[in-house]
Protein backbone atom coordinates (compact mmCIF):
# COMPACT_ATOMS: atom_id res chain seq x y z
CA UNK A 1 0.00 0.00 0.00
CA UNK A 2 1.70 3.66 -1.22
CA UNK A 3 1.04 5.98 1.81
CA UNK A 4 2.44 8.82 0.37
CA UNK A 5 4.54 9.97 -2.46
CA UNK A 6 7.32 13.13 -2.76
CA UNK A 7 8.67 14.63 -5.99
CA UNK A 8 11.33 17.77 -6.25
CA UNK A 9 12.82 19.51 -9.04
CA UNK A 10 15.78 21.41 -8.50
CA UNK A 11 18.08 23.44 -10.61
CA UNK A 12 21.07 22.20 -10.14
CA UNK A 13 23.50 25.11 -11.21
CA UNK A 14 22.06 26.87 -8.02
CA UNK A 15 24.22 24.24 -5.87
CA UNK A 16 27.50 25.38 -7.55
CA UNK A 17 28.04 27.86 -4.57
CA UNK A 18 27.85 25.13 -2.10
CA UNK A 19 31.45 23.46 -3.47
CA UNK A 20 33.08 27.37 -2.85
CA UNK A 21 35.84 27.02 -0.20
CA UNK A 22 33.71 31.19 0.52
CA UNK A 23 30.48 29.22 1.21
CA UNK A 24 29.27 29.34 4.93
CA UNK A 25 29.64 25.93 6.75
CA UNK A 26 27.13 27.14 9.29
CA UNK A 27 24.35 27.32 6.54
CA UNK A 28 25.77 23.62 5.12
CA UNK A 29 25.34 22.14 8.29
CA UNK A 30 21.98 23.43 9.17
CA UNK A 31 20.77 21.71 5.93
CA UNK A 32 23.14 18.62 5.55
CA UNK A 33 24.30 16.35 8.41
CA UNK A 34 28.66 16.14 8.83
CA UNK A 35 28.82 12.28 7.67
CA UNK A 36 26.69 14.03 4.44
CA UNK A 37 29.46 17.04 4.02
CA UNK A 38 32.66 15.17 4.41
CA UNK A 39 31.01 12.32 1.41
CA UNK A 40 30.09 15.09 -0.96
CA UNK A 41 33.34 16.85 -0.37
CA UNK A 42 34.88 13.94 -1.35
CA UNK A 43 33.55 13.46 -5.08
CA UNK A 44 34.01 17.68 -5.46
CA UNK A 45 30.71 17.57 -7.27
CA UNK A 46 27.74 20.20 -6.71
CA UNK A 47 25.77 17.39 -8.07
CA UNK A 48 25.69 15.82 -4.73
CA UNK A 49 24.33 18.89 -2.74
CA UNK A 50 21.49 19.47 -5.38
CA UNK A 51 20.52 15.43 -5.65
CA UNK A 52 20.64 15.28 -1.81
CA UNK A 53 18.74 18.49 -0.98
CA UNK A 54 15.96 17.53 -3.43
CA UNK A 55 16.39 13.95 -1.88
CA UNK A 56 14.98 16.26 1.91
CA UNK A 57 12.14 18.00 0.10
CA UNK A 58 11.01 14.79 -1.87
CA UNK A 59 10.61 12.20 1.51
CA UNK A 60 9.14 16.02 3.03
CA UNK A 61 6.41 15.87 0.45
CA UNK A 62 6.21 12.02 0.97
CA UNK A 63 5.33 12.57 4.44
CA UNK A 64 2.78 15.09 3.44
CA UNK A 65 4.49 17.99 5.51
CA UNK A 66 6.70 20.78 4.90
CA UNK A 67 10.10 21.43 6.16
CA UNK A 68 8.80 24.66 7.76
CA UNK A 69 5.53 22.99 9.01
CA UNK A 70 6.16 20.15 10.89
CA UNK A 71 9.19 18.84 13.44
CA UNK A 72 10.84 17.00 10.51
CA UNK A 73 14.53 18.56 10.33
CA UNK A 74 16.24 18.42 7.09
CA UNK A 75 19.22 16.78 8.40
CA UNK A 76 16.73 13.81 9.70
CA UNK A 77 16.99 12.10 5.99
CA UNK A 78 20.62 11.87 5.04
CA UNK A 79 21.82 10.93 1.78
CA UNK A 80 24.97 9.36 1.30
CA UNK A 81 26.70 8.63 -2.32
CA UNK A 82 29.16 5.69 -2.26
CA UNK A 83 29.75 6.62 -5.96
CA UNK A 84 29.57 10.03 -7.71
CA UNK A 85 25.88 11.34 -7.91
CA UNK A 86 25.63 10.34 -11.76
CA UNK A 87 26.17 6.56 -11.11
CA UNK A 88 23.23 6.37 -8.28
CA UNK A 89 24.42 4.64 -5.94
CA UNK A 90 23.41 5.77 -2.55
CA UNK A 91 22.03 5.16 1.28
CA UNK A 92 19.20 7.22 2.92
CA UNK A 93 19.15 7.46 6.26
CA UNK A 94 16.01 8.56 8.38
CA UNK A 95 16.29 9.50 11.90
CA UNK A 96 14.73 11.54 14.27
CA UNK A 97 11.47 12.58 13.82
CA UNK A 98 11.15 11.28 10.51
CA UNK A 99 11.93 7.96 11.59
CA UNK A 100 9.03 8.42 14.45
CA UNK A 101 6.82 9.25 12.26
CA UNK A 102 7.63 6.48 9.43
CA UNK A 103 7.26 4.19 12.58
CA UNK A 104 3.75 5.68 13.72
CA UNK A 105 2.70 4.65 10.14
CA UNK A 106 2.95 1.25 10.03
CA UNK A 107 6.07 -1.08 11.36
CA UNK A 108 5.99 -2.71 8.13
CA UNK A 109 6.82 0.79 6.47
CA UNK A 110 9.10 1.03 4.04
CA UNK A 111 10.38 3.47 0.92
CA UNK A 112 11.69 3.64 -2.57
CA UNK A 113 13.28 6.07 -4.21
CA UNK A 114 14.79 7.15 -7.37
CA UNK A 115 16.20 10.13 -9.33
CA UNK A 116 17.50 11.63 -12.64
CA UNK A 117 19.81 14.04 -13.54
CA UNK A 118 19.59 15.89 -17.14
CA UNK A 119 22.23 19.14 -17.94
CA UNK A 120 19.98 21.73 -15.87
CA UNK A 121 18.01 20.01 -13.27
CA UNK A 122 17.40 17.17 -10.61
CA UNK A 123 14.61 15.39 -10.37
CA UNK A 124 13.63 13.17 -7.27
CA UNK A 125 10.67 10.90 -6.76
CA UNK A 126 10.32 9.01 -3.50
CA UNK A 127 7.37 6.40 -2.50
CA UNK A 128 6.82 5.27 1.26
CA UNK A 129 5.10 2.39 1.25
CA UNK A 130 3.93 -0.71 3.95
CA UNK A 131 2.74 -3.97 3.36
CA UNK A 132 -0.66 -4.87 4.05
CA UNK A 133 -1.86 -6.84 6.92
CA UNK B 1 18.71 40.01 20.49
CA UNK B 2 18.46 43.51 19.40
CA UNK B 3 15.68 46.18 19.31
CA UNK B 4 14.15 46.70 16.56
CA UNK B 5 14.31 50.24 15.17
CA UNK B 6 12.38 51.90 12.35
CA UNK B 7 16.07 51.31 10.86
CA UNK B 8 15.94 48.10 11.17
CA UNK B 9 12.43 47.50 10.17
CA UNK B 10 13.78 49.75 6.85
CA UNK B 11 16.34 47.44 6.50
CA UNK B 12 14.95 44.19 6.66
CA UNK B 13 12.73 44.94 4.56
CA UNK B 14 14.96 46.49 1.41
CA UNK B 15 17.28 42.95 2.23
CA UNK B 16 13.75 40.74 1.35
CA UNK B 17 12.30 42.74 -1.60
CA UNK B 18 16.05 42.57 -2.86
CA UNK B 19 16.86 39.11 -2.30
CA UNK B 20 13.48 38.16 -3.79
CA UNK B 21 13.71 40.95 -6.91
CA UNK B 22 17.05 38.79 -7.90
CA UNK B 23 16.50 35.64 -7.37
CA UNK B 24 13.03 35.46 -9.22
CA UNK B 25 13.69 37.91 -11.64
CA UNK B 26 11.11 40.60 -10.94
CA UNK B 27 10.99 44.40 -10.10
CA UNK B 28 11.18 45.38 -6.78
CA UNK B 29 8.13 47.44 -7.26
CA UNK B 30 5.88 44.70 -7.79
CA UNK B 31 6.58 42.91 -4.49
CA UNK B 32 4.50 43.90 -1.65
CA UNK B 33 3.71 42.55 1.59
CA UNK B 34 0.78 40.53 0.42
CA UNK B 35 2.78 39.02 -2.62
CA UNK B 36 2.88 35.44 -1.73
CA UNK B 37 5.98 34.23 -2.16
CA UNK B 38 5.61 30.52 -3.45
CA UNK B 39 2.24 31.21 -5.73
CA UNK B 40 3.06 34.52 -7.19
CA UNK B 41 7.12 34.44 -6.79
CA UNK B 42 7.58 30.79 -7.25
CA UNK B 43 10.12 31.15 -4.19
CA UNK B 44 10.95 27.78 -2.48
CA UNK B 45 12.26 26.78 0.49
CA UNK B 46 16.36 27.05 -0.70
CA UNK B 47 15.21 30.63 -1.01
CA UNK B 48 13.90 30.78 2.39
CA UNK B 49 16.66 28.93 3.60
CA UNK B 50 19.51 31.53 2.04
CA UNK B 51 17.37 34.33 3.14
CA UNK B 52 17.61 33.01 7.18
CA UNK B 53 21.36 32.97 6.71
CA UNK B 54 21.41 36.69 4.86
CA UNK B 55 20.12 37.75 8.06
CA UNK B 56 21.97 35.72 10.71
CA UNK B 57 25.07 36.93 9.23
CA UNK B 58 24.04 40.47 9.18
CA UNK B 59 22.48 40.76 12.73
CA UNK B 60 24.62 37.75 14.26
CA UNK B 61 21.92 35.76 15.30
CA UNK B 62 21.71 33.24 17.47
CA UNK B 63 18.68 30.83 16.01
CA UNK B 64 17.92 27.08 14.80
CA UNK B 65 16.61 26.26 11.71
CA UNK B 66 14.46 23.89 14.29
CA UNK B 67 13.42 26.62 16.18
CA UNK B 68 12.24 28.52 13.02
CA UNK B 69 10.73 25.16 11.79
CA UNK B 70 8.26 24.62 15.57
CA UNK B 71 7.33 28.76 14.87
CA UNK B 72 6.14 28.19 11.64
CA UNK B 73 4.05 25.19 12.73
CA UNK B 74 1.72 27.57 14.44
CA UNK B 75 2.56 30.71 12.19
CA UNK B 76 2.93 29.44 8.17
CA UNK B 77 4.95 32.15 6.53
CA UNK B 78 3.26 32.50 3.17
CA UNK B 79 3.51 36.11 2.45
CA UNK B 80 6.60 38.81 2.25
CA UNK B 81 5.14 40.64 5.28
CA UNK B 82 4.41 37.23 7.15
CA UNK B 83 8.02 36.95 6.37
CA UNK B 84 9.50 40.03 7.39
CA UNK B 85 6.85 40.23 10.05
CA UNK B 86 9.37 36.62 11.39
CA UNK B 87 12.15 38.03 10.33
CA UNK B 88 11.61 41.09 12.82
CA UNK B 89 11.06 38.33 15.49
CA UNK B 90 14.18 36.86 15.13
CA UNK B 91 16.24 39.58 15.08
CA UNK B 92 14.65 41.03 18.66
CA UNK B 93 13.92 37.20 20.42
CA UNK B 94 16.26 34.74 18.47
CA UNK B 95 15.43 31.51 19.25
CA UNK B 96 13.08 33.00 21.97
CA UNK B 97 10.52 33.19 18.65
CA UNK B 98 8.75 30.07 20.03
CA UNK B 99 6.99 31.75 22.86
CA UNK B 100 5.93 34.33 20.45
CA UNK B 101 3.83 31.88 18.20
CA UNK B 102 0.20 31.85 18.35
CA UNK B 103 -1.44 29.02 20.16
Amino acid sequence: MILGVGIDIENHSRFLKYISPNCNPEFLLSVFTKDELDNYRKFKNHLCYAVSFSCKESFLKAFGVGWNNSKIQWTNIELLFNEPPENKNTNIRISGIAQKLLGEYNTNTSFLYNYSIDNSVVVFESILTCKKK
Amino acid sequence: MAIVTNQIKEEVRQIVLEFFAEECEVEMSDINDSTHIFDDLDGDSLMFLELIEIFKKKYNLNIELKTIGKFNVKNPVRTIGELIHMQLLIIEHENNIISFSKI
